[in-house]
């Protein structure tokens, strides 16, 4: 058992019974989950239910380890109430008790983070296990620094088997490691030039017409339905964007034709959604590619282009909703400063009151419905980043009306959208897009190359006909 | 066994038979452009029935409801009045029946169903679980059980899509240039646009959303209802056109099921084959639809889906009698669906073998694949809780079925693709693709050239796989106004 036994911590209501960590002092390896179920309850030792039989018999020997010789805890220490997930208070509450004492006691090499609950121990840089699951990171948690694993949940495998293959690869991943430090996970260090196309020059010098490309990843942007850009990256590292209705881009169509027809392929990701625009565009009679599909066909990859990013070449993106959110909330926030404003000025209401001698009071003010409603938005929008603003707009204006007033005064409600972002960062984001989707492209070529190889040709299937 | 077929099909597919992930990838791009259209033309719905639909469905729902309430003993009705949020006067029933809570309190505290059971808790065990599943089991055991069940399929039905599709329905105008689509209307209409998804599913398949149209139920009368609801723009048909049997042609075809595969060449009905082989009857004549005919379809069915003795119990028990309404046949029990499964397998010995050899592949490989090359990979063989192996080995079993039936569906969506666009559109018929329910097609004909697209479809369809299949590929196709079965 590693480090002193701590009483019950502030959050603990003191029903069930404390589950302490269970290992050596001396472990390489400490296992953080999430809570006990009823079967630790019942015990009082972590993992033994059936997520533990599978963590302990399945995935701890894909990693070349045995239970006893890893230190295995939990986030919280005690089971919440008809096994639900504790709640993130409770989670931190629980894990600051007990845990700086487990950390320094047993000092472990590696510390596996299993599952949300335990990834959520590390708040500065938050873990996004969808990306992230199965690669280390260096990290600090609560005085102890060293390499952290986040990793999904043994219990998650049991109840959505679909994650059960990237589950075992990324436990099979860590027994690489721990044996030999071998390091199987990519690493960008590559420079990058993202450009965005201004002059004629800058295109030609980019798409040359005295070479044949191969392939050209393309990706497209619009913004509130219409048109907003093209880019293109025909080597890796490299991006250009041309914005729609720009001088060169009827010059970056005109190559991009003259290439297919000399065989070039478009590499796409997601190509339903860029398809449209590239046919509005008169890009026609390609061949293509599509990278979302193509990590479909694998069946043990993800399929959003930040996600395979990071797992296949160790680029951290940013995504879309990501990029656009900010800047475009900000427009909304104008938006809604300007409709408050004039709301105020013209809707408020002015009651004349009088004294009981009949002497003339202060009139009394009663603002319209829709300032109090767009306030109300306004000020969740500057407090609460996740708070949908769009969405909430719709739903709380709807049975007031009086938006299309204000839309026909201030322009519509700016929509969430890549108009809105810096050019800056408009380019960084579309050039990296068609980039990282070349280089997707490359590596899944060589991974999909690699399944099913090793089937025995006495294992196709036999021709049976009638 | 013998060596890899590489024959080639539309588009330069082929049927490798080994996984061939550069063969799915020419597959599943092939039918991207029909899709694409699809969904940027959308299918027209008729408000007016919709909401005919939606108000009948209301009607029906506060009937049951108030039928479900009468069984809310007098002494308890206090009890309920204050647990219900009634909100307005009119609204006397004392229940909401889609409380969870006030269900759990009504079924198994005062009315005491399935006391003699075992009864599944929720998540968490707090109370016992009012699902779908477990209400399937209860059904016989109380008549307020059927009408719980009767009831949430209208409430579904009615938000999900009588309520929600005109409401999400957008205006295609009359005349050229259709500032929706781009497209030439003979009248204006209104359409939903669904988004069609083929990147979700382990099979293959596609899957929909915004709406959902793969989920209407097809066998009940409010599922016809609301299908109905989708119809032929102005001066148009629907030609639907559908694969028939395909599963179970494929399960004939890869495992080579001699049998089936006579009666499929015989063009016999291949449940009534199963009930005569299975019950020892010589007459067709003599097989009863309810005690011959039902379990041998449903086994036909399940052991595609892998489906275990207590699987078909409760199936017969709930599919068969439960929504008709009649008492379970003494006969009809665990024991004998164990018997009859035995049977079947006895019927069909080459389904065991093919079972075998899946299950071969899982463990070896770890994948499985069908015809074409697309693989599903099977981790849960590698788990050490039996149910979860049986789960992933069933899977196993039925990805190559489903799979190569989802395959031959996009092989055909692409190829009517291109035939609707060299050939058809170019003499000023008007044909578009609407939409894709499994291993159905819909297009929207000019009204004077339905029958032929239907009967050039109806071909394609029956020669998608050009003669490389033992067993002769079935489709039916319709003519319709409205979209019905």
């Amino acid at each position: 058992m590693g480090g002193e036994r701590r009483g019950r911590c502030p959050s603990c209501k003191g029903t069930n019974r404390i589950v302490y960590g269970d290992g050596p002092r001396t472990a390489r390896v400490m296992c953080i989950g999430e809570a006990p179920g009823q079967f630790e309850d019942r015990v009082g030792k972590p993992f033994i239910g059936p997520a533990g039989d599978e963590f302990n018999q399945n995935y701890l020997q894909l990693a070349g380890l045995h239970r006893d010789e890893v230190y295995v805890t939990n986030t919280r220490k005690c089971r919440p109430g008809l096994n639900r997930k504790p709640t993130t208070k409770e989670a931190w509450d629980c894990a600051s008790h007990h845990l700086p004492d487990e950390l320094a006691s047993v000092c472990p090499e590696i510390v596996v983070l299993m599952g949300a609950t335990a990834c959520g121990l590390i708040p500065d840089d938050p873990i996004d296990l969808e990306v992230e699951h199965g690669i280390p990171r260096p990290a600090a948690l609560f005085g102890w620094v060293g390499w952290v694993v986040p990793m999904y949940h043994p219990a998650l495998g049991l109840h959505n088997t679909s994650y059960m293959t990237e589950m075992l690869e990324d436990w099979e991943g860590l027994r690489e490691w721990l044996v030999d430090g071998g390091w199987r996970w990519a690493v960008d260090v590559r420079a990058h030039d993202y450009r965005l196309v201004e002059r004629e020059t800058d295109l030609r010098e980019y798409c040359r017409m005295d070479r044949s490309y191969q392939y050209c990843a393309v990706d497209t942007e619009t913004h509130d339905g219409m048109s907003y850009s093209i880019q293109i990256s025909h080597t890796v590292g490299t991006g250009r964007m041309v914005k729609i209705g720009h001088a060169v881009l009827g010059d970056l169509v005109w190559w991009m034709n003259e290439q297919i027809k000399d065989g070039m392929e478009l590499i796409l990701h997601n190509g339903p959604a860029d398809l449209p625009m590239l046919d509005r565009l008169y890009v026609r009679g390609f061949k293509w590619r599509d990278t979302m599909q193509e990590a479909y066909q694998m069946g043990n990859l993800p399929q959003s282009l930040k996600a395979l990013s990071y797992r296949l070449l160790g680029r951290r993106r940013r995504s879309w909703e990501e990029t656009v959110s900010g800047p475009s909330r900000e427009k909304v926030c104008e938006w809604l400063m300007n409709a408050i404003d004039h709301a105020a000025r013209h809707w408020t209401t002015k009651t004349e009151r009088r004294g009981k001698k009949g002497n003339r009071l202060k009139p009394k003010v009663t603002p319209s419905v829709m300032e109090v409603v767009l306030s109300s938005v306004l000020k969740h929008t500057l407090r609460n980043e996740t708070y949908d603003v769009w969405d909430k707009l719709q739903e709380r204006t709807e049975k007031i009306g009086g938006l299309e007033t204000l839309s026909e005064i201030f322009g519509p409600v700016p929509t969430k959208g890549i108009a809105h972002v810096s050019m800056k960062s408009a380019v960084e984001y579309g050039c990296s897009d068609a980039d990282d989707t070349l280089a997707v492209a490359i590596r899944l070529e060589e991974l999909r190359r690699g399944v099913g190889a090793d089937v025995r040709e006495e294992d196709f299937d036999a021709v049976r006909r009638g | 066994m013998c060596g890899r077929r590489t024959s080639m099909l539309f588009g330069g597919v082929s049927l490798p038979g080994r996984p061939d992930l550069e063969n799915v990838r020419r597959l599943d791009l092939l039918p991207t452009r029909s899709i694409l259209e699809m969904m940027r033309y959308g299918i027209a719905i008729d408000v007016d029935h919709l909401h005919e639909v939606s108000k009948r469905l209301s009607a029906e729902m506060d009937e049951l409801r108030a039928e479900i309430c009468s069984y809310i003993p007098p002494e308890k009705l206090d009890e309920f009045i204050g647990r219900s949020n009634l909100d307005s006067d009119e609204d006397y029933l004392p229940m909401n029946v889609e409380s969870t809570h006030q269900l759990c309190a009504l079924l198994f505290d005062v009315l005491g169903v399935g006391k003699s059971k075992v009864l599944k808790r929720t998540k968490g065990g707090g109370r016992v679980s009012t699902g779908r599943r477990q209400m399937e089991q209860l059904r016989l055991e109380h008549p307020v059980v059927g009408k719980v069940l009767a009831y949430r399929e209208r409430a579904k039905l009615k938000g999900t899509y009588a309520d929600k599709l005109p409401r999400i329905a957008v205006a295609h105008l009359g005349g050229r240039d259709c500032p929706r689509c781009g497209l030439t209307h003979d009248g204006p209409t209104m359409r939903v646009h669904t988004q069609i998804l083929s990147t979700r599913t382990s099979t293959g398949r596609y899957a929909s959303k915004d709406p959902n149209l793969q989920n209407i139920p097809i066998r009940s009368q409010h599922g016809q209802d609301i299908r109905r609801g989708f119809v032929a723009s102005p001066g148009t048909m629907i030609v639907g056109v559908d694969f028939s049997q395909i599963e179970l042609r494929m399960l004939a075809h890869l495992a080579g099921v001699e049998r089936m595969k006579q009666a499929f060449r015989d063009d016999k009905d291949i449940h009534t084959e199963t009930a005569m082989m299975a019950f020892g009857i010589t007459d067709p004549d003599k097989v009863d639809k309810l005690i011959h005919r039902a379990p041998s379809k449903n086994v036909n069915f399940a052991v595609v889906f892998g489906e275990t003795a207590l699987g078909l119990y409760e199936q017969l028990v709930s599919d068969n009698y439960g929504k008709a309404g009649i008492a379970v046949p003494d006969w009809l029990t665990l024991e004998w669906c164990e018997e009859f499964l035995q049977k079947w397998f006895g019927i069909y010995p080459e389904v065991v073998r093919y079972m075998e050899e899946q299950r071969y592949r899982a463990c070896r490989y770890g994948l499985v694949w069908d015809l074409f090359g697309r693989i599903r990979r099977v981790p849960e063989v590698r788990s050490v809780h039996n149910r979860v192996v049986a789960a992933g080995l069933r899977q196993a079993g039925n990805m190559p079925i489903q799979g190569t039936a989802a395959e031959l569906m996009k092989l055909v969506i692409a190829e009517v693709q291109e035939w609707v666009e060299t050939e058809v559109r170019v003499q000023g018929v008007w044909c578009q693709p609407l939409m894709t329910v499994h291993d159905e097609l819909l297009l929207e004909v000019d009204e004077d050239w339905a029958e032929v697209v239907r009967e050039v479809v109806v071909g394609m369809f029956e020669n998608v796989l050009r003669g490389e299949c033992s067993v002769p590929i079935k489709a039916d196709g319709k003519v319709m106004e409205r979209w019905e079965k």
